[in-house]
Parts: C-alpha cells; structure tokens; sequence
C-alpha cells in the first residue's frame, strides 16, 4: 500500500537507479562508439533527480514530510529535510562530476560501466536519508559503497588504484558487517529497526540491560560506519583511495560519500539516543572528533601528493564536522542546534569546496600527468583559470571570510559557546587545528600560483578542455555564493538540522 | 528471553569472533574473504534466532534475505578486485595491499 506524496520520495531514486541501468545497457547493447555518450546520459538523469528534489523544496519547508510505506513494519521511505538535503547536495555533485569526467575519462574504454556505478553510489547517498529503518539504511549504505570500490579500482591496468581498492574494499566490507551486528543485537531485544520504534520497544525493557544494548549496540554501529566516516584509528584506507581514484570520483567521495558514511552513523545513533542517560555520544564524538582533526592535518602536512594532501585534508574537515554534531548531541545534557547547522553547513560547503579543489587537482594531473606538487610549479599561471579557482577553493577549506568555510566554521564556533564549560576547550582546539592547516594550504597555493621558477613538465602542458574547467567554475562559483548569501544554504540546512534537533530532544 | 535463545546469542557472538580471528590473523586475501563470510554467518544466525523466538519470523526472513545477497553483492566485488591483485603481482597475499604511508 502506498501512502502520501510518493512520487517525490521514489522518483528520485528511481531516476538515479533507471539512470544507472539506462546508462550501462546504452553503452553494452549499441555500438562500440555509443559508449562515450553515456557520460550525457548519466548527466541528464542527474539533472532530472535535481530538479525533482528541488520541487520539493517547499513541501518540505512547510514541515510536510511526503513518504511511502509498505506494510506495517515494512519498508518505510520518507523526504524528510536530511534526505533532501543529502539528496541535494549528493546530487548536484553528481552533476558536476558527470560533466566533469565526460572529458577527463575521453580515452577511456567502458565508461558506461563508470557511469552506472557513479549513479548507483549516488543512489546509495541519497537512499541513507530517506531510509526510516536502521536496516534499509545499512542497505543503502552497502550500495554505495559497493558501487565505490571498482570505480577507486576504475584504471585496473596500474598497480595503485588495484591496490587502493582492494584495501578499502576489505576495510569498508569489515566496517559494515560490524555495523550490522550491531543491528542485530538492537532487532534481538527491540524486535523492531524502525528508527521511530527502537525507542519505545526499549521502554519495557529492565534499564540496566538497556544500558549494555545501547553500548553494544551503538558502540558496533558507530566502528561500522565509523570507517565509512573516516573516524581517526579508522581512516588508513582513505588517503590512498581517495588519492588514485579518477579525479571526478576523488571529488565524489571526499565531497559526499564520507559525510553520508558520518549521516548514516548519526542516524544510527538517532533512536538510542535518549535511552541511557549516563551514556554521553556527544563528548565520545568530540574526543574522536579532536583526534581526527589534530591527525589529519598532521598527516597532511607532509604530503607531497597534491591529491593525497587533499584526501588529508578530508580526514581533518571531517573532525570539524563530528565536532560541530558532537555540539548538536550535547557534550553533557542537552545540546544546540547551531551546532547540527554548523556540521550540515559545513557539509554542504565541503561539497564544493573539496569537490572543486579535488577536480583542480584532476585537471593539473591532466595537463602534466603527475601528482607531486613539486613539479607543478607555476602550473597556475599556464591554467589561470584553474588556479584561480583552486585558490579559491583552498582558501575556503580553511575559512577565509567570503567563502563558504568560514560561515559554517563561524556557526560551529558559536554552537561551542553557546555549550560552554568544556566546548570552549574543543573550539580553540578547532581554532588552533584551522590554523596548523594553513602551514600545507599556504605552500601548496604558493607553488602552484606564485612560483618563480616553472617546473620542468610546466613548460609542455597538455590544454585542459573547456567543459572541465566550466565545472571547476561552477564548484568555486557556489563556494563563493554560499559563502556571500548563507540564507541560500540556510533554505535546506535549518529545516534538516530542526529534525536532527528534534530527533535527539523530542522535548 | 529464553535460556534457549541465549545460547544461539552467545552461538552467534563465536561465530562473529572467529571469523574476525580469521580476518585479523591470515594474511591470503582469499582467506580473509572467508573470514568476513563467516562474520555475516553469525550475524544471519542473531537474525534468525531473534525472529523464531520473538514470533516475528516475516520480519527476520525478509532482513536475512537481503543481508544474504548485500554479502554477496560485496563478496563477488571483492574477489572481483582480488582478481586484479593477483593479476598485477602474481599472488593474492595481504602483505602486498598494506604499506601504511599515513
């Protein structure tokens, strides 16, 4: 039985699924030649899966929350303002990077396979928001996943993507399967994996066992999707996958895959959250929080890898993401809803901030086929237009004020604040982490845009296409227009940090 | 809950251990493979029990159904990529895919 406005919470993913098969059996079942036009297909599902989500807008706004349920204790799927606002900013990456790898991948031979999967992972993100039950989440989640390992492993005939994938694969497959166990143990005692029903299915259950379901139970869950999330002891298989993976798809999962894998891990958190008050998920998160900004960017500064130094960087803006949910859940009681907006904002800047230093660094790579910073000296005045926007880019990651970091990192400042006592601690901690990244920022901008002398492949650089540097504008141009008119993000953001809000204090 | 469903719960938590045993201390790729199988194994076996001794079996079969095919949608890739290892060296140990460089 189907309920409510379903069209606006199955259309979209039914575009991204019927999009991916569409995209495959284009490629697979006509000509050989037909492949390379995929890559439009793939765009205009993307398109269409934005434009669906966007008619949504004022529903949702209203606090209409359109779904579709199939029978009681079924699936249930919903748009709610977090679908909507991962489905947005998932989708609108999705775009760009479509656009984008139509001409860095032109001489690359099944494309329609990368486009299917690039699809299907989109899917995945966009499904972990509408998912209404623990289960259908972790199905989501697998699926993007899954459709992200082969495309890290996209170039098979080198080494290093093999190598970069099968290890993440094996990590991310361990991760998950924890996550489900810690399923398991919940649907043992709830009998149920409604996010809604967990909750009161507890209530009949003794406190003291309660207690050890919810440290069980959350404690696997947050280590399952923890690696997704990149979550410090857990974030080895990052910096090489991210780093080999096809530049367009390096955006794609440091833009959105991670922050969806940190999504999944706070809607898990979601219905245990109030049943064992002596259990403080906030003040866990913000010390996970602290080591992995304070790692990450240590480990960033010594790279030498322009895209591996990026892939660090994800680890360390992920720390000020959990920080800022941390501040959200509370460090001891109740928590603020600045800081949900601070993470949401801040995760819809890295969609473009990180998505577009990710595609300057992939158009570099394509210009002078190398990675090392070292030899892209003065690379920047061959490709202004390129290097304008990855300083632009890199500028923003570290919150300089008219881009879109500094906004959310101003929001998350002031929701440590507004917590008081020990927050203040993590906010200089943050403040103090903002500023140890400047010292491979700053270098990296002055090799590539400032250099005197000009490195040795800079002299021969192979034209980089118009169509990849009008996405790399695009990327740059929506850090600066969130940057200057926040009310734009605010539009999606409030309404999905209000339901954050409400889901961890009903009250 | 029964004394009964506790033993398959502790059955279940051994099941996870050795296969986590076998992930952590092999170094063939392919056994690691199989020590990730035997971890879903005992998950599935939690499922199943839960459901059987809550009267809720509609519930756990569906759940054990898809957990069964997202395990070997994730399996297939997997070897899939194992594949490509050992096409590219010639052996198909974990040794080959570590090298922490941060």
């Amino acid at each position: 039985m189907i309920m409510g406005d379903a069209v606006w919470v199955v259309l979209p993913e039914f575009l991204l699924l019927f999009g991916a098969l569409t995209a495959y059996t284009f490629g697979r079942v006509g000509k050989r030649r037909w492949s390379r036009y995929t890559g439009g297909i793939a765009t205009l599902f993307a398109i269409a899966t934005l434009g669906v989500l966007i008619t949504a807008i004022p529903a949702v706004q209203e606090g209409k929350i359109p779904f579709v349920a199939m029978n009681p204790g079924g699936i249930r799927l919903a748009l709610d303002p977090l679908a909507l606002f991962l489905g947005i900013a998932g989708t609108t990456l999705l775009i760009i990077s479509c656009l984008y790898s139509i001409r860095s991948l032109e001489e690359d031979t099944g494309t329609e396979k990368y486009y299917a999967l690039l699809l299907l992972m989109a899917a995945g993100v966009l499904g972990i928001g509408l998912a209404q039950d623990l289960f259908n989440m972790y199905v989501f989640f697998e699926l993007m996943a899954i459709a992200s390992f082969p495309l890290v492993a996209y170039h098979t005939g080198t080494w290093e993507p093999v190598k970069a994938g099968t290890r993440y694969a094996l990590m991310s497959a361990a991760g998950s399967i924890t996550a489900l166990f810690g399923l398991s143990i919940l649907f043992v005692y709830a009998g149920t994996l409604e996010i809604d029903g967990i909750g009161p299915a507890l209530s009949s259950v003794a406190p003291a066992t309660v207690q050890s379901i919810v440290l069980m139970a959350g404690g696997l869950m947050a280590a399952g999707f923890g690696v997704k999330a990149a979550i410090v002891p857990l974030h080895t298989w990052l910096p090489d996958a991210h780093s080999v993976a096809p530049s367009g798809i390096s955006a794609m999962l440091s833009g959105i895959v991670i922050e969806a894998g940190l999504i999944a891990l706070v809607k898990a958190l979601m219905p245990l959250s109030g049943l064992a008050p002596h259990l403080t998920f906030g003040l866990t998160l913000a010390l996970f929080a602290a080591v992995t900004m304070c790692l990450g960017n240590l480990i960033a500064l010594k790279q030498r890898d322009l895209k591996r130094m990026l892939a660090c960087s994800s680890i360390a803006q992920m720390g000020y993401i959990m920080l800022a949910f941390a501040f959200g859940m509370g460090l001891s009681g109740r928590g603020t809803e600045l800081g949900f907006i601070g993470g949401l904002y801040h995760i819809l800047g890295h969609v473009f901030m990180k998505g577009g230093a990710f595609l300057c660094a992939g158009a570099f790579l394509y210009a002078i086929q190398t990675r090392n910073l070292d030899e892209m000296k003065g690379i920047g005045k061959a490709l202004p237009l390129v290097g304008i926007s990855y300083t632009l880019c890199i500028l923003a990651l570290n919150g300089m004020p008219p881009m879109t970091g500094f906004i959310s990192e101003i929001f998350i400042c002031r929701a440590g604040i507004e917590a008081g006592g020990l927050a203040i601690l993590f906010v200089f901690l943050m403040l103090g982490n903002i500023v140890l990244s400047l010292g491979y920022y700053l270098p990296s901008i002055n090799t590539i845009m400032f250099s005197k002398e000009k490195g040795q492949k800079v002299t021969e650089i192979k034209p980089v296409p118009p169509l990849m540097q009008a996405t790399i504008l695009v990327a740059t141009l929506f850090t600066l227009i969130l940057g200057i008119f926040p009310q734009i993000g605010l539009g999606i953001v409030s309404p999905a940090a209000a339901y954050l809000f409400h889901q961890f204090f009903p009250v | 809950m029964t004394d009964l469903f506790t033993g398959y719960f502790l059955l279940s938590v051994v099941i996870f251990l050795l296969g986590l045993y076998c992930v952590i201390s092999q170094g063939n790729l392919i056994k690691i493979v199989i020590g990730l199988e035997i971890m879903g194994k005992g998950i599935i076996l939690n499922f199943i029990a839960a459901g059987f001794f809550q009267n809720n079996t509609g519930v756990a079969q569906a759940l054990v159904i898809t957990a069964i095919l997202v395990d070997a949608v994730l399996i297939s890739v997997i070897l899939a990529l194992i594949v490509n290892v050992f096409r590219h060296t010639g052996g198909i140990l974990a040794d080959q895919i570590a090298g922490l460089k941060g």
